[in-house]
């Protein structure tokens, strides 16, 4: 893979330290494990879009967010965990998805001996399992159900079904074409920039999977999972959300007053 | 600021109503023709191309966007824009809108137009009369792969022009057409999926991209009836000739101008003597858009002494010589013609000649604003035509 996120091996050698595996033999038990520790100990957030200038990240802001473990959306994720994979030696490639058309969003496709593979840690619900990039290939993760379809030579479907919920239901489309990380250019700016592009300059999104239980924020609401089955709470004031994420981020130490501000909330 | 009509009839299907609004007009645009996920895999399969092309070229992205534009015969040589070409609505839409039942591919290209790179405007023109067949009933479908807003580098006609007749091919760099105070153009913005029909007569150009952050990609494929025969004698120069392996007057080989359709059996065969239109304005000796190549490497030959009974090299063989390239300079500082101070200008003029002739040679690609040739004629050409004109240089 070659963008300009590439991680040294320093880089890469403090990840492993944070992630604190043993085996990093690339291959499908070791990439399962990655995800779910990466998954487990780096939250999916939007905070950092929130607190600065309404502008795309540079490669080495990423690079500094995910190593801090503040997080960050899938333009901060994805590309930052396929840079970490390759340096492992995992061949990985960026590809595009779209949500009802419209490129908003990375996925990662691994190649492992004769084998494809489909992860994505940065989604709003990211995935714990890689999928063999197969049709019909089914997993499921903290309440959520998720499929692969083939539907075209290089097209993929991903659906989604909420445990004891109704049918599938499309949540992107991707392609299994490797692109470079700036094809994205436009698509990240648009999410930095353009309030209505999706939800991330409106409302606060803070997710992390401990014990592969959902932890999120979303909002002023906590939604957790037990077993899969999801809990809400409303959080009471903004006190309490800001002392739930000290407490449960505590290495991440937001800005969260700069979130409050940006997003009026008083 | 001038104010355009924009169109505003869009529709859903090809029916009469559609088919009024085209042989009314020149152009229809047909709503959601193209499903959506196929052109957002052409952006993606443009961008791998782009890409690929750049470094084969030993160029960064940013410097082979600034100087190129066009990529040709995409359905040749890659499977998804052979897929795309064949999307059976666009087929069926050329096959209604030519009311033919067999129609057959001229060629297929793509013009970018990004907001931050190549963002021109293409001069007025008609397609046909830069077509080396008999049959202007032809068309054009105009297939944007994403949005383009009426700022956006949309497509603009003038509507009913495809009635005026057939003109010559227009010379982009010697004599564009100005139509820009008439008040029947018409800006056509069209959304992801909507395809347009232009017809071969209809005048049309697309203006400037001024739409940040957008790059305006579209797709665009050519089509005749396929009963249309090879015309070399009125557009023998276009780069689709090459493709052809059939003789004057016959119709055009299959492998490269793929049929869709059973072509019918002719008995009652068109005059192959019609002339159409005049051909390429050529009374200008030293340069013209359609031999602008060849005409440049005759000045060179000019400008550098060269002796002009010995048979004259390629452009880019020529400017490819760093002491061809440095006699040029010279010459034209001692004549006046060029500055000292305009020096790395003039390298970077002949570095972006050198680019667009090697694009098109690998990769069929090019600045299709022609914009490094008509700097040179502008800039440099001209200069020395005037010069030899008034016999001041005897070389």
């Amino acid at each position: 893979m070659s963008n300009c996120l590439k991680m040294t091996q320093e880089d890469s050698s403090q990840f492993k330290s944070i992630l604190g595996i043993s085996d990093w033999t690339p291959n499908e038990d070791t990439l399962r494990t990655i995800i779910a520790q990466t998954l487990r100990t780096i939250p999916f957030t939007n905070i950092m879009m929130l607190t600065r200038d309404r502008r795309p990240p540079s490669c080495e802001e990423i690079l500094t967010d995910m190593l801090s473990m503040k997080g960050g959306p899938c333009g901060h994720y994805n590309p930052f965990m396929a840079s970490f994979l390759t340096t492992l030696g995992f061949d990985c490639s960026l590809v595009p998805a779209w949500m009802n058309s419209v490129l908003c969003h990375i996925a990662i496709i691994v190649k492992l001996a004769n084998k494809k593979f489909w992860i994505d840690c940065g989604n709003g619900h990211p995935y714990l399992s890689p999928l063999e990039l197969r049709d019909g290939i089914t997993a499921s993760h903290a309440g959520l159900v998720y499929r692969i379809v083939k539907c075209g030579e290089k097209k993929y479907q991903l659906f989604h079904k909420h445990s004891g919920q109704g049918d599938f239901e499309v949540n992107y489309e991707f392609m299994d074409q490797p692109v470079e990380f700036d094809f994205f250019d436009q698509m990240v700016k648009s999410h930095y920039m353009e309030e209505d592009f999706g939800p991330f300059l409106t409302g606060l999104r803070l997710i992390m999977f401990p014990n592969d239980e959902l932890f999120a924020i979303r909002n002023k609401e906590l939604l957790t999972t037990e077993k899969g089955a999801l809990k809400k709470h409303k959080f009471g004031d903004l006190r309490e959300l800001t002392e739930t994420i000290e407490s449960k981020f505590a290495n991440a130490r937001y800005p969260m007053d700069g979130v409050f501000e940006s997003l009026g909330w008083t | 600021m001038r104010i355009y009509e924009t169109n505003n009839m869009f529709f859903d299907e090809c029916n009469d109503v559609s088919f009024s609004f085209y042989t009314e007009n020149g152009y229809v645009v047909i709503r959601n023709l193209i499903e959506q996920f196929m052109l957002n895999t052409s952006t993606v399969e443009l961008d791998v191309l782009r890409r690929k092309f750049a470094e084969e070229m030993g160029l960064t992205l940013n410097e082979y966007d600034l100087r190129i534009c066009q990529w040709r015969d995409l359905w040749m040589h890659n499977q998804h824009f052979d897929d795309l070409l064949r999307t059976k609505r666009m087929i069926h839409c050329v096959k209604f809108f030519m009311e033919m039942d067999s129609v057959q591919l001229l060629h297929d290209h793509i013009i970018r137009k990004p907001f931050s790179a190549l963002n021109e405007t293409l001069p007025w023109h008609q397609d046909f009369p830069f077509w080396p067949v008999d049959t202007p009933n032809s068309l054009s479908c105009w297939v944007p792969m994403n949005d383009v807003s009426d700022t956006g580098g949309c497509l603009e006609v003038i509507k009913k022009s495809h009635k005026w007749g057939i003109s010559p091919p227009v010379d982009f760099i010697m004599n564009p057409m100005d139509f820009s105070s008439r008040e029947d153009i018409v800006r056509i913005p069209v959304k992801q999926g909507d395809i347009v029909i232009l017809n071969s007569l209809t005048w049309h150009r697309s203006n400037a991209n001024e739409d940040k952050g957008t790059n305006r990609p579209a797709y665009i494929a050519l089509w005749v009836p396929s009963i249309a025969r090879y015309r070399p004698d009125l557009a023998g120069w276009h780069p689709v000739n090459e493709h052809v392996s059939v003789e004057a007057g016959q119709y055009l080989n299959e492998d490269k101008f793929p049929i869709f359709g059973r072509r019918p059996d002719l008995t009652d065969l068109q005059d192959l003597e019609e002339e159409f239109h005049s051909g390429p304005d050529q009374s200008n000796k030293v340069m013209n858009m359609f031999e602008a190549a060849p005409k440049i490497a005759l000045q060179i030959y000019r400008i550098t002494g060269r002796d002009l009974a010995k048979p004259i090299e390629s452009l880019p063989e020529l400017i490819q010589d760093p002491t061809t390239v440095g006699l040029i300079f010279e010459n034209s500082l001692e004549k006046g013609i060029l500055l000292e101070n305009q020096k790395d200008w003039f390298y970077d003029l002949i570095e972006s000649m050198l680019v667009n002739s090697a694009a098109f040679h690998q990769h069929r690609a090019r600045n299709i604003y022609n914009d490094a040739y008509a700097q040179w004629w502008f800039n440099i050409g001209s200069k020395w035509a005037d010069l030899w004109q008034s016999g001041e240089d005897s070389n």
